[in-house]
This record gives structure tokens, C-alpha cells and sequence, in this order.
């Protein structure tokens, strides 16, 4: 199943959500409040939003993720990949490579990972 | 409704000759280095001009004319415009009176209130939509920003904005895009918060509602669009002052950047990337630190353009505005007609002057000599008001000359000038002078019928009478 979409502004409040779930959504209003300047209708528009859309579910006013984090990640590249570079992964990664200034350290975890 | 409406049409008519200044202005001050901000003064006298409707008198005015159409323009048969300047008057006027004129009275009345009165309901509609676009578009805007994540205080950030902006005038927030890369996003925040520090979403919402009343000028859209540009101009200026020409470079960049795939014309929310972004650029990169001749020119140049145009021409009382009058007597109203007594009045103005009404005469007693001012049988009333404008009283009076045919007729006395004006049509019309409240107002009638033509407060214009009468 294709991850659904995220965009910025929901991912700082799925970022909140992963950090405490599974949470009160009466909880969550108030650190959105607190972390995002968002009114409590915002919060509770977004819940409804994203259940909608299937990254979360609300039951009972407890707030869980249905996604995780690394797949809302892995869904953006994907996507900046198929837009900036034409869908092309190695390409991405020849970009990526030359223009970050990369530790030793990370260059073997890329590799690590790139391996597995 | 239509008088508010033609008073809108006046002001916005009057301060159209300010905002044409201000746009001949403009590229003088720019040649001449000055600091952008005097743009923005210039457009603030423009809506003082709009807010307050002036009416301080000034001989070193330039405004034409401060009401080029009458009050009565609405109701009157034959209507007609005082711009200030004749060929206008002459061809506007005449297009108009040929409009709305035709040989019964009655009828073309009717046309010229209906007219008004439809362009006041078109005015009225266009006031209404202009207010709700600024509200729809607002509710809309915030309702899209809803979501957007706090970065600091009083700086979010949205999926929504391509283009950074503020927006709130009593809490105003910065609003950027989520993408903005490290260098630019601390040029732009200091061209935001210096949005912010000038206040500008207020002058900028200003601007919009006076638009939106002055609509139909043209003029007024042009204000308005410089106005925005003026504003980003300055905004720019306050940011870049004492930066090195590397800096400022990079400011252009940030500019540039910024204005690629940016919106229409927003309302309440400044954005960085908005209006000529060329000219921005240029002005930037060619940024002078503004000479003190040049800041002193500017300032000049906005102390005359204030004087000039916001004030309105010597008109004195008698151009369009109706004249108080003094009644001295009056035989139509309830005076005893004077067969063989003569009444006696001296006036402050002139002490050493004995006015001596008798029947078919008008003297001035002087203690050597006696002036007869006109003659006449029967004096009806006089009227003592301003009538020619000079600032010393008038005298004014109705009149019946004539065997055969008798006639009424209006004379009017400039004692300051020693003039004689008439007001008479012998054989087609009557006029008659009468007060109301302390007005003075002809009344025409038709010779032969004694049907009323018209009611007008007594106006004199360049002088004689108007052709209305």
C-alpha cells in the first residue's frame, strides 16, 4: 500500500504525534499549541484530516499513528526523487553525495545501508 | 445617498490632481536620490486628502476646483459643472446639460435624479464588493494559514506560501514557505520584519478602503498600485542602509528568488517578492546614501505639494455654496409695502452710508452726496449677504420694472465694487428673492403662467449669474 501523502505542516504535527503516542487528542491541542501556535480547531481539523487519509485513527479521543515515521520519510523521497530527478535513485544519490560535506563515519553507514 | 455620492465624486475629482502631482513627482525624486520614504508621505497627504475633506482655503492652491460638481447638481434642470477650468466646464458641460436637458422641465428633472440615482447604487454595489473581495479573500487566506507551523515568535511557516509575507495589523506574523535556504531566509525576515516595524499592513489595508469608496477613479487604482510599490521600495531601503554592496547583492538575490511564481495582487498580505521587482533590484544595487540636498529637496518638494493640493482654491462663498443673507425687508413676505415711507438702515461695514429704501427707489445718503443704486417700482425686499464673494456685504433685492409687460426681476449691489448685476428675463421669466433659514434663494416662475420654473440658493459665478437662471 502506497504511503499517503504528508504534507510540511502535518509532518511537524505527525512529528508530535510519533514522539507521544498513543495520545489524548486533548493532549495533542495542547502541544500544538504549545510547539506549532495552532488553535485547538486546527489540531482537531488535522486529526480529522489525517484519519481520513489513513496516517492516523482516533479512537475514542486516543490519537495512534497508522504510519511511521521512516515511511513518511522514504514516501518524500520517493517523491522528490520521481520530481527533481527524474526517477532516477542514483542520480539522487550522486547529487546528494557531492554537495553534503560527509564524515568518514558517514559514508560507511551509507554504504552499510546502501549494501544491505 | 446621492449627495454622499456626489460628495465621493468631489473629493475623489479634487485629490486626483494631488495623486497626479505625486505621480509627476515620483521619477523627479528618484533622479534626484532621495530617500524612498517621502514616496510614502506623499501618498499619506494623498489620503489625508481623501480622509479629510479639506476646507482650508488657500491662495497658493492648485486644485482647480474643490467641488466640480454642485450640490444641486442632482436635483437641478440644468445642471452643470464648475471644474475650474472653462473648456471644461464648457464641454463637459454642455454634454451633460444635453444628456440630461429637455424642453419640459419636468421630465428632465426626473432623468437626472433617476441617473444619480442609479450610478449612486452602482457606486454603492462596487463600495460593497470591493469590502467583501477584502474579506472573502482574508478569511480565505487565514483559513489556508491555519496550519502553519510556529518557527519563532511571530515567524510561521506554510505549504501555503511561495512567497514570504506579514499579515495582521494589530499581531502582525510573518508568514515563509517551508523551502527558503539559509542566506535568503535572514534577508527576507529582516525585509519582513521591517514591514513590521513600519507598520506597513496598516497603511497598506488604508490605501485598500479608500480605494475601495474612490472605485471609479481611475486615478485612485494607479495610487494605489504605487502605493504598494512605494511601500516595498522603502521597506527595501530600510533593510539595505548600511549594508556593503556584497550584501546588498545578496539581497537581490533573495529578491529574485522570491519573486519567481508569485500571485496576483494580494490585499492585506506584503510580500517580499511583489511589485517591479526590476526597479527593486536596480535601486538596491545603485543604493546612495541619500545627500542632505537631496533629503532637503524632498522634503521641500512635499511642504509645497502639501500646501498646493491640500488645500482648496479662494473660492470665496458665492462660487457653489449658498449665501447667508441678513433680510432687511421684505413687503412678499410680511412687511408693510411703503407708499409714501422710506426705511433706513446703516450698515456696520459702512458708517459713513445711509441706506434709504422708498418705494421705486434705493439711495445712498453719504454726508456730501447721494447715490441712487437703482430704481425700480416696487423695491419688494432687500437682502443684505455676500453674494459676489469679495467678503463685505451685498445688497440684494427684488425688483418690478415696467409698464405692459411687469416684470421681477433680481439686483444685486456690490457696494464694495460700486456694480450694478441684474438678473432679469422681461417677458419670459420672474425672479424673485427669498430666504430660507438664513439662505438666500431665487425662485423663477414663468411670466405668463406664474408657474414655479425653479428653486436655487443665489449663485454667482465669475462675475454674473449663472446661465441656470
Amino acid at each position: 500500500m502506497d504511503t499517503p501523502k504528508v504534507f510540511e505542516s502535518e509532518y511537524r504535527f505527525c512529528l508530535i504525534l510519533w514522539e507521544n503516542e498513543p495520545v489524548k487528542s486533548s493532549e495533542l491541542v495542547k502541544l500544538c499549541k504549545e510547539q506549532l501556535g495552532w488553535k485547538p480547531t486546527t489540531t482537531y481539523t488535522v486529526i480529522k484530516r489525517l484519519s481520513e487519509r489513513g496516517v492516523l485513527k482516533n479512537e475514542n479521543t486516543v490519537v495512534t499513528s497508522l504510519v511511521t515515521k521512516e515511511q513518511v520519510q522514504a514516501a518524500e523521497i520517493d517523491e522528490m526523487v520521481e520530481k527533481t530527478f527524474e526517477g532516477s535513485l542514483p542520480a539522487f544519490i550522486a547529487a546528494f553525495a557531492k554537495r553534503q560535506d560527509l564524515s568518514e563515519e558517514e559514508v560507511e553507514e551509507i554504504r552499510r545501508i546502501i549494501e544491505k | 445617498m446621492e449627495q454622499i455620492f456626489l460628495r465621493a465624486v468631489n473629493y475623489s475629482l479634487a485629490a486626483g490632481w494631488l495623486v497626479a502631482a505625486v505621480l509627476i513627482l515620483r521619477p523627479l525624486l528618484r533622479k534626484a536620490g532621495a530617500p524612498k520614504w517621502f514616496n510614502c508621505v506623499l501618498w499619506g497627504l494623498v489620503a489625508l486628502r481623501l480622509v479629510f475633506p479639506f476646507s482650508i482655503e488657500s491662495p497658493l492652491s492648485l486644485v482647480p476646483s474643490a467641488k466640480p460638481l454642485p450640490d444641486n447638481f442632482v436635483y437641478s434642470a440644468y445642471p452643470y459643472i464648475e471644474s475650474g477650468i472653462t473648456y471644461v466646464d464648457r464641454t463637459v458641460g454642455a454634454a451633460v446639460s444635453a444628456a440630461l436637458e429637455t424642453n419640459d422641465t419636468m421630465n428632465s428633472v426626473n432623468r437626472s435624479q433617476v441617473l444619480s440615482f442609479v450610478l449612486s447604487l452602482v457606486w454603492i454595489a462596487g463600495v460593497a464588493g470591493m469590502v467583501i473581495y477584502l474579506i472573502v479573500s482574508t478569511v480565505i487566506l487565514r483559513r489556508r494559514l491555519a496550519t502553519a507551523t510556529l518557527l519563532k515568535k511571530d515567524v510561521k511557516q506554510s505549504e501555503m506560501v511561495r512567497s514570504p509575507f506579514v499579515m495582521g495589523i494589530f499581531k502582525p506574523v510573518i508568514y515563509m514557505p517551508y523551502k527558503l535556504a539559509g542566506a535568503d531566509f535572514d534577508y527576507v525576515l529582516a525585509h519582513e520584519q521591517a514591514h513590521i516595524d513600519r507598520r506597513d499592513c496598516l497603511w497598506k489595508l488604508l490605501g485598500f478602503l479608500l480605494l475601495s469608496v474612490y472605485w471609479f477613479n481611475p486615478l485612485m487604482w494607479a495610487a494605489y498600485i504605487f502605493l504598494c510599490r512605494d511601500i516595498e521600495s522603502a521597506c527595501d531601503e530600510r533593510v539595505i542602509r548600511g549594508m556593503e554592496k556584497e550584501s546588498r547583492r545578496a539581497y537581490s538575490t533573495a529578491l529574485l528568488n522570491c519573486s519567481v511564481g508569485k500571485r496576483g495582487m494580494g490585499v492585506c498580505p506584503l510580500s517580499f517578492g511583489e511589485n517591479g521587482t526590476k526597479k527593486r533590484i536596480k535601486d538596491v544595487m545603485n543604493y546612495r546614501k541619500p545627500t542632505f540636498w537631496a533629503v532637503l529637496a524632498a522634503a521641500v518638494a512635499c511642504v509645497i505639494v502639501a500646501v498646493c493640493f491640500l488645500t482648496n482654491p479662494v473660492t470665496g462663498k458665492n462660487k457653489s455654496e449658498t449665501v447667508q443673507a441678513v433680510r432687511w425687508f421684505d413687503c412678499l413676505d410680511t412687511d408693510e409695502y411703503p407708499s409714501d415711507s422710506v426705511r433706513e438702515k446703516i450698515l456696520d461695514e459702512y458708517p459713513d452710508m445711509t441706506l434709504c429704501a422708498y418705494s421705486d427707489r434705493l439711495d445712498a445718503v453719504y454726508a456730501d452726496r447721494v447715490d441712487t443704486l437703482f430704481d425700480g417700482a416696487p423695491v419688494w425686499n432687500v437682502y443684505f449677504a455676500d453674494v459676489t464673494g469679495d467678503g463685505s456685504s451685498d445688497v440684494c433685492a427684488t425688483i418690478s420694472i415696467g409698464s405692459g409687460i411687469i416684470d421681477e426681476r433680481v439686483m444685486i449691489y456690490d457696494l464694495a465694487e460700486g456694480k450694478l448685476h441684474e438678473l432679469s428675463a422681461r417677458g419670459k421669466y420672474d425672479y424673485t428673492l427669498y430666504l430660507e433659514g438664513d439662505l438666500l434663494y431665487i425662485m423663477k416662475r414663468d411670466n405668463t403662467s406664474g408657474d414655479v420654473v425653479e428653486r436655487e440658493p443665489v449663485r454667482f459665478y465669475e462675475n454674473s449669474f449663472k446661465s441656470i437662471y
